[in-house]
Parts: C-alpha cells; structure tokens; sequence
C-alpha cells in the first residue's frame, strides 16, 4: 500500500507540473459542455423558406399567416416560377420551398382535397425532415381549424403528452451524451496517453524492474486521472442541471457512483489501449478510432441505435459509452434507481474486469 | 585568438538561476572542458553560447559573433551535440547525415564523399543503411559526433557526448575527439566523468551556476593538492 | 530549395517507415466510410409503438392494424392498462403509447367529440416529434376512412384535407449518405491537416530532434515549408482517395468541377496546417497539443453543421462560425459535390479560406521560436 502511496504521489506531482495540460484537462469540458448546450439542438428557428403562391387567395395567405407566424420558418422570397426556385435553393441557402397550386380556395371547398407541394433541399437531410415535420403540423393545424370552422360537428381530439421531456428540450438527449463523450477524453485518453508516455521515454521499463507490483504501477497511474474526471463530471453535473435545467430525479448518490464505475471502466479501456501501443501518438490515434469515434456514432447519443443495420447495434455493445448513457438518462431522466439499471452496471464492471486482465497479461508478455 | 569569448552570461528561469553571471575564454584549437554534477548550468550555458537560449543577460562572442544578434552567423561556424540524442531514430545513418548536411548547404558530390570518408573513420560503413533506431548507443553517440561536424565547423558543443556507453567506446570518442581538434577546431565538451577532465587543455568547475575553479588540469590538482580531477572535484563541490 | 526538398524527403520517409501512421492513414479513410453513413443518420427507420385498446371496436382495430402495415412503426401489441405501458416506456421497449378511450366507436358514430391519447417518449425530441407526426397522419386517415363509409354526412361538410407532396432536390433518393459522406471528406482532410501535423511536430520537440535542427543555421519558414508541403501531399491524396472511395462505395458523383474542388481543399488544408502548426508551436507537449486540437475539432464539426442544423443554433454561436475554417469548407463541399454549383457560388466561401491560409500560416511562423526564452 505503501508502494501505491508513493507511486500517486509522483503521478500527482506530474500532473501538476504540467499546469498547462492540468488547466487544458480541467478548462476542456467545461468549455465543451457550455458550448454544446447553449448550440447543440435539433430545433429550427427562422429556417429560410421561399413561397409561391399561384392562388393567392384568402385561404392561400391564411395558410402562410400560419405558417411565418410560428418562428420556425422565415420567408425570405416570393419567386414566381419554379426555376426561380432552384436559384433560391443555391443563391440564398432556402431550405424549403412551399408551391401553393391555383385555385386552392376552390379546390378546398369543392372538391374538399387539395395537395400542397414541398420542396426539400435535401443535400441536408435531417434538417428537411425536422422541417417537413414543421410544415405537416403547420398544415394539420390549418386543416383542422378549416373543418372545424364549417361544421359543428364532434370529432376526434388527439391529445398527445411528451413524456419526460414536455417541453422538448434537446439537453435532455445531448447532456447524458457530452458527460460520456468528456469522461471518456479524460480518463482513457489521459491514462492510455501517460502510460504511453512512460513507456516512450523508457520510463516504464525502470519502474518495472523495482519490485513494485505491476498492479500498482498501473492503478497508481489511473487513479489521479479518475480523480479528475470525477472532478469534471461533477462539474458537468452542476451546469448541465442549473444552467440547461436537466432534471435530476434520481439520488444523487446514485448518480456519482454510476460515473465511477463508468470511470473505471474507461480507465481500464485506457490501460488496454496503453497496452497495444508503444508510443504517445499511437495511444492518441487509437483511443481517437477505437474509443471516442465508436463513442460519438455508435452510443445512441446522437443517432438513434435501433435505425441503424443490425450488425452496427450489434457491435454497440461492445463499447462501454452505449450501456451508460442508457444508465444515465434513466437515472437523471426517469428518477430510476438500482432496481431498473443494475444490468448496466454489472455490464460495465464486467467489461472493466475483462479489460483489466487483459491489459496485465499483455504487460507481463511484454515484460 | 579566442574563439569563445564569454561575459557575465546569465540565465534564469523564474526564479531559478541556472547560470548565474559566468565569464571565460576559449582559445583557437582548444579542448575545453566544462565539468560539474546533474543540474549545475553546464547545458544550459551551452545552449545560450550555440543560440538555442536566449541570455537572460551578458553576452558571448562565439566564432566572431555575437549570440544576442548574430546568432545566424554562429549556426554556420558551430556544430552542437545534445545531451539527449536527437538524430532521427527512424531515418537510417547515411540519411541523417545527408539530412544534416544538405541543411548546412554543402554541396551535394562533396557531401556524399564527406559521409563516407566519416563513416570509414568511425568504421562504421556497413551500418550505413541501417535505422538509428536499431544501432547501439555508443555507435550513435559516435555518429551524432559525425554529423556535428560534417560541415566542418570552427566550434563544436558537446553536450554530455559520453554519458551511458561503455569505457571502451568513451575511449575512441575520445581519440575522435583529439582528432578533430588538431585540425585546429575549438571544442568544448561537458561531462560529469571526471577522468574525462585528464584530456582537456583547460577545465572548468561548475557549480549551481557558477564557475568555482578554471585552468589546465595539472593547475586545478596543484591549488587543491590532490592527485585526481575527482578528488578536486570532491574537495571544491561538496566542501 | 535543396533544404527545403531534403526536408520533404526525411518527411516522407518517416512517413512511409511508420507502420501505424501509413495505416492510419489507409484504413482511417476505409473505415469512416464504412461506418459513417450508416450509423450517422438521424432518419427514423423504427418507432416502437404500443396500444392500450379500452374500445375493443371496429374502428378501434382498424387504428391498430393500420400501424402495422407501416414500415416504420414495430406494434407491440395491446397493452393492459396504463401502468403496463409506463413501464414499458421506462424500460425504453416502446416510443409511443396511443390510448382509445371506452365507447370510442360508439361516440364517432353519434359524433359527439371524443378523445384519443397519444404518449411519447420525449427525451429524444427529434424521434418523438416524427413520431407523433405520423401517428397523427395515420389515426387521421383511419378517422376519415370510417367516417366515409360509416357516417353519412351533407356533401358540403366532407372534411376537406389539404395534403403535402414532397419534392426532394439534390439528393433524390432521400439518402442521408448524400450529406454524411461529403461530411467524411472534410473530417478526413481536417484530421490529417491539423491533427497529424500538430502532433508530428510537437513530438519532434518532445524527443529533442527539432533541436538539431534549430541549432542548424535553417530558417524557419523552410523548415515549416519542408514540414507542411508532405503533409499537404499526404491531404491532397487522401482527399483523392476519399473521393475514388466515394465514388466506388456509394456512387456519389462530384457535380461540379473537380479541379475546382481540389483548388478549394489545398486552400483549406493550408489553413488547417498553418493551425496544426501554430497549435504545436505553442504546446509544450504531445498532450496538450492532441487537447487543444481535439478540442478545437469537436468545436468545428459541432458548428459546422454536418451532424446538427445550424439553424437551431442562437445568434452569437452563428457569428462564432464565422471563424470556424470547416463550416466554409463544408459549405464549399455541399454546393459543388451534390449541387454542382459553379464558382461564383462558393467564391466567398474560398476568398475567406484564403484569408484564413495567410492569417494563420504567417501566425504559424512567427510562433515557431528556433530559440526559447
């Protein structure tokens, strides 16, 4: 233990010499959390759109009164031929281009059905269907209030309830999300990069040769990068909960221990990519490819898992981020405890366990 | 003719001074050795007089030119070996050395000739293709050494060139050493192994930062009446 | 000139000796395409969807089997009641939950106003939004249906519908490889430019190389020179082999002027060298270096556009982009591979990365200290 002490002591006095990365390490996912939050979202406002209107009828204008009055949608020009449009598409960025055929009052009132054309530049795909989503609400909307102006009678009122989230906030998908994404870049990448370095400069090789157990020269170098990431994700914590309002229904208690054991399971990725790699840069390109690139895509953070093909979900699993954002927004989210995610966490540990005896059998071959 | 000329050099770091106001001269053709423990300025004072370190006050004259202004000049007159071995690892020895000497413009027939005339003297040809990576450490001291004076300089740094090989080795680098001087090159060679001290002309003694003692090593022994540099050293250093 | 080339040959042959680099740099490219597109996709393809049917009518089963002819809705069935549902939302087995309330069909046919309830799991708001969209287009639908054959109504109260049809252009098939694998080019380009670079430098100080050459009467805009124009080959080829991959892979055709485009990217690769040099200049270490570059890289893609819309974005974040070198490249990239814009159209975009090149490059020179303080 007292082997262990030591060897904390001369990480901690590393890591302190070099204020610079300790700031870089500390600054970082603040300033990452701060940003994302405040620009991350999937919500459009004053999305550039261009009408034309070949009826320019009463219910025609109401229909776009409609539609500008929401702030999703900004009118930016009235062409008045369709190749005018394509000009729009590519001269003034449009996203949207609305064509409202002639006769539309008409067409609404005799033959009760009239179709609106869309046009979606969709060299931005998921911009035009958040936006196609805007307009088919915008024009549900319309019709409704049309029908319902004509005849008194009863109809069906679809009453929808947003369950978790009912104003539709996007923190509440990317916040779970960027605590990962940072815990992973602190402690795997700077575990994985230290060990890395010690073994570069040769340093590793002097450590090994006194009788210092190995288990130790590792954790002892782990641990100050779990303390600081934990530091970190506490630090996350507090700003994604009063700055971007993030609910907090679980125990918090509960909370902090699921981010250790996510620590250490990160850690333990780290100490098995330090493992493979002979030098700092490869540390970094691995960790890049292997860890934070799968994290990004594959965690279900940003992209939905279940529309991906089968043999991506598949390998999801693999990777520790996509069982503890699950864990996460549960906790934070649905206020759920033990009972409900105690899979997760026996997966997570599982996978530091294995990742840890492999690492050491790696080191004793090298060795 | 003095070739280094060195007054009231200073340099801090903060709060720490690393060589604090030293001054001495080094003549034309001179092995001059700068000896002291880990830690004493030794490196830092050569790496203001070669231009990588900027002075914090003082001046050196190095080869006719001044380090504070002139220190372009200087590049072209001096060769520098670094404590830590700096050739690349994954270039092999003839590319390092071609490496270095196309930098310091030397024609390209001349400096192919050059290399292998150096690599015959080191007797080291056949390694010739091979990566630095894979040759041992007293051959790239060796070629280290090679390559610093390649371009034929007026003043070589030697920066701790000796440190971790083995004595048989220490020994040729020295007779390369001696070599290279006679053709009438300056240089100034640092070292913690206080045999070494027996083969300079002059020595000097450093100690946090400052030069304790300087002169030939029959000088030093006499003022301190010991036997060996190291006894001197022992009895200066550490009081 | 013979300095600056004896230069470029060490870089290369670094290069080419470092198995993990080369590999790095082949299979980088292989597989970001390969994964990329078909995991960076916000498209829902599968909604779960379950019902708690408190009707147990006609119309009440029409609404439920009209789900399952849908492609994207999976129909976990008929639920007990609504505990049954929570939970099953909770443990993320199903998106949506719609309720029919008792005596539905009964009240449709007296036409009195009635209720149907739609639950969604809301956390993510994208998923949730679609899909309460289309539930709505297909309980709606259903409604209209029944109504027609089963009420009969005074022919000026049809209910009128106004429908949408939509056009998409630039990307007929829908496909959002179209958008994502452009994306995969400037991440690549980025990558080798800022990345690679501010790390091959910073190392060379690390491990005292770079001091053998600072104590070498060499200039130090020849030996950035020497550094930067390997490294803007090995970009330059990897943009080409992203493109042959682009094309062989997905079929994506360049639309407008290839030439053009290669002008445009040895433009941004030059601003993204210049800033992985200044990056390496200014850090004392590997470790800080990667930081601050992966730092900035998070900064850029997330501004850029390529995985979040702009257009959510608040004002001041849009005004930092304006310093954001990927977003014009981007931007660049979106108009001339899938709209075949001509040159006017991305000349601003160009005349500021050009802007940027000098700015950052002349920045990246005078950083660089061949002696420290």
């Amino acid at each position: 233990m007292n082997e262990l002490r030591m060897i904390l002591k001369k990480e901690f006095i590393h890591i302190l010499r070099d204020r610079i990365t300790l700031l870089l390490v500390l600054a970082m996912p603040v300033a990452l959390v701060l940003l994302f939050g405040f620009t991350i979202s999937t919500d459009i406002h004053n999305a550039k759109v261009a009408v034309l209107d070949y009826s320019k009828d009463t219910h025609s204008q109401r229909l776009l009164q409609k539609m500008f009055s929401s702030n999703y949608f900004q009118i930016v020009s009235y062409p008045n031929t369709e190749a005018e449009i394509d000009f729009q598409f590519k001269e003034n960025n449009i996203k949207l281009a609305l064509i409202i055929p002639q006769n539309f009052e008409e067409q609404l009132e005799k033959e009760h059905v009239v179709t609106l054309q869309v046009i979606n530049d969709v060299s931005d795909l998921n911009v035009a269907s958040i936006l196609n989503n805007y307009v088919r609400a915008v024009v549900r909307d319309f019709q409704d209030e049309y029908n319902s102006e004509r005849s008194d009678e009863g109809d069906v009122n679809i009453v929808t309830k947003m369950q978790y989230n009912p104003n539709m906030e996007s923190v509440y998908m990317f916040v779970p999300g960027i605590i990962t994404l940072i815990m992973i870049l602190v402690t795997a990448l700077m575990s994985s990069i230290t060990l890395a370095r010690e073994k570069e400069t040769g340093t590793m090789r002097m450590l090994f040769i006194t009788p210092v157990k190995k288990i130790y020269i590792i954790i002892g170098k782990v641990i100050p990068y779990m303390i600081i990431s934990f530091f970190s994700t506490i630090v996350i914590i507090i700003i994604s909960v009063f700055v971007f309002k993030m609910p907090l229904n679980g125990s918090i208690f509960f909370l902090l221990l699921l981010c250790i054991i996510f620590m250490l399971t990160s850690a333990s990725f780290g100490m098995l990519i330090s493992a493979v790699s002979t030098t700092q840069l490869d540390a970094m390109m691995i960790t890049m490819m292997g860890l934070f690139l799968p994290t990004v895509l594959l965690s279900g953070f940003l992209f939905p898992l279940n529309s991906m093909p089968m043999i991506f979900q598949l390998i999801a699993n693999v990777f520790p981020a996509k069982w503890f954002i699950l864990a996460i927004k549960d906790v934070m989210i649905k206020g759920s405890g033990l009972s409900d995610v105690w899979a997760y966490l026996l997966v997570l540990l599982g996978m530091a366990v294995v990742f840890i005896s492999i690492s050491l059998k790696m080191l004793d071959k090298r060795n | 003719m003095n070739s280094i000329e060195v007054e009231h050099l200073t340099k801090k770091f903060g709060d720490f001074i690393a060589v604090d106001d030293i001054s001495f001269q080094v003549r034309e053709g001179e092995i001059f050795g700068f000896l002291g423990a880990n830690g004493a300025g030794k490196t830092t004072a050569i790496k203001m007089m070669s231009g990588l370190l900027r002075p914090t006050s003082g001046t050196a004259v190095v080869a006719g030119y001044d380090v504070l202004t002139q220190s372009k000049f200087i590049k072209r007159n001096i060769g520098y070996m670094s404590q830590r071995f700096s050739l690349y690892n994954d270039l092999t020895v003839f590319e390092n050395m071609q490496l270095f000497g196309t930098i310091y413009k030397i024609p390209r027939r001349e400096l192919k000739n050059r290399i292998m005339q150096s690599l015959e003297q080191l007797d080291m040809t056949k390694q010739a293709n091979l990566l630095v990576s894979s040759i041992p450490l007293g051959w790239k001291q060796k070629l280290a050494f090679a390559t610093a004076i390649l371009h034929k300089p007026k003043i070589v740094f030697l920066d701790e060139p000796t440190s971790g090989v083995d004595p048989i080795v220490r020994r040729e680098f020295w007779n390369l050493i001696y070599q290279t001087a006679s053709t009438g090159v300056t240089i100034l060679v640092t070292t913690h192994y206080m045999d070494e001290a027996e083969y300079c002309h002059r020595v000097s003694i450093m100690a946090d930062g400052k030069i304790r003692l300087l002169g030939t090593p029959e000088e030093l022994k006499r003022q301190v009446g010991v036997n060996t540099i190291n006894d001197v050293f022992v009895a200066y250093v550490k009081h | 000139m013979r300095t600056i080339l004896i230069l470029i040959k060490k870089e290369f042959l670094q290069v080419f000796r470092n198995p993990l680099l080369l590999s790095i740099l082949i299979v980088a490219p292989m597989v970001q395409f390969m994964i990329f597109p078909f995991c960076a996709d916000y498209e829902i393809k599968v909604l779960d969807i379950a019902f708690i049917d408190n009707d147990h009518s006609k119309i009440s089963h029409d609404i439920i089997h009209s789900f399952d002819a849908s492609d994207i809705f999976v129909s976990h069935g008929n639920l007990a009641n609504k505990q049954e549902a929570e939970e099953m939302m909770k443990h993320d087995k199903i998106d949506i939950v719609i309720e029919i309330p008792n005596h539905f069909e009964q009240q449709l046919l007296n036409r009195e106003k009635t209720n149907i309830a739609i639950t969604a799991n809301a956390i993510n708001t994208t998923k949730a939004g679609i899909g309460v969209g289309y539930t709505q287009e297909i309980i709606g639908t259903c409604l209209q249906d029944f109504s027609m054959q089963h009420i009969v109504v005074d022919p000026n109260q049809i209910p009128a519908s106004v429908n949408l049809s939509y056009i998409y252009w630039y990307n007929e098939q829908m496909n959002y490889q179209n958008l994502i694998v452009p994306g995969i080019l400037v991440i690549l380009v980025t990558l080798i430019g800022c990345y690679v670079t501010a790390l091959n430098l910073v190392r060379e100080k690390e491990i005292g190389t770079i001091e053998q050459v600072n104590v070498t009467p060499i200039r130090r805009w020849q030996f950035l020179i020497g550094k930067m124009i390997p490294f803007w080959i090995l970009g330059m080829a990897e943009f080409i082999l992203g493109l042959v991959i682009m094309k062989l892979m997905f079929g994506i055709n360049v639309q407008g002027s290839i030439p053009m485009l290669l002008g445009i990217t040895s433009i941004y690769l030059l601003v993204m060298l210049g800033l992985g040099f200044f990056i390496s200049a200014v850090s004392e270490n590997q470790l800080q270096a990667m930081f601050i570059v992966l730092f900035l890289f998070i900064v850029f893609v997330l501004l850029s556009g390529l995985f979040t819309p702009t257009e959510g974005m608040p004002q001041w974040a849009r005004y930092i982009n304006y310093l954001n070198p990927m977003s014009f490249y981007m931007e660049v990239i979106k108009k001339v591979v899938l709209k075949g814009s001509e040159f006017v159209s991305v000349q601003r975009e160009t005349i500021v990365l050009s802007v940027m090149a000098v700015i950052v490059n002349v920045g990246a020179i005078l950083s660089y200290q061949d002696r420290t303080k």
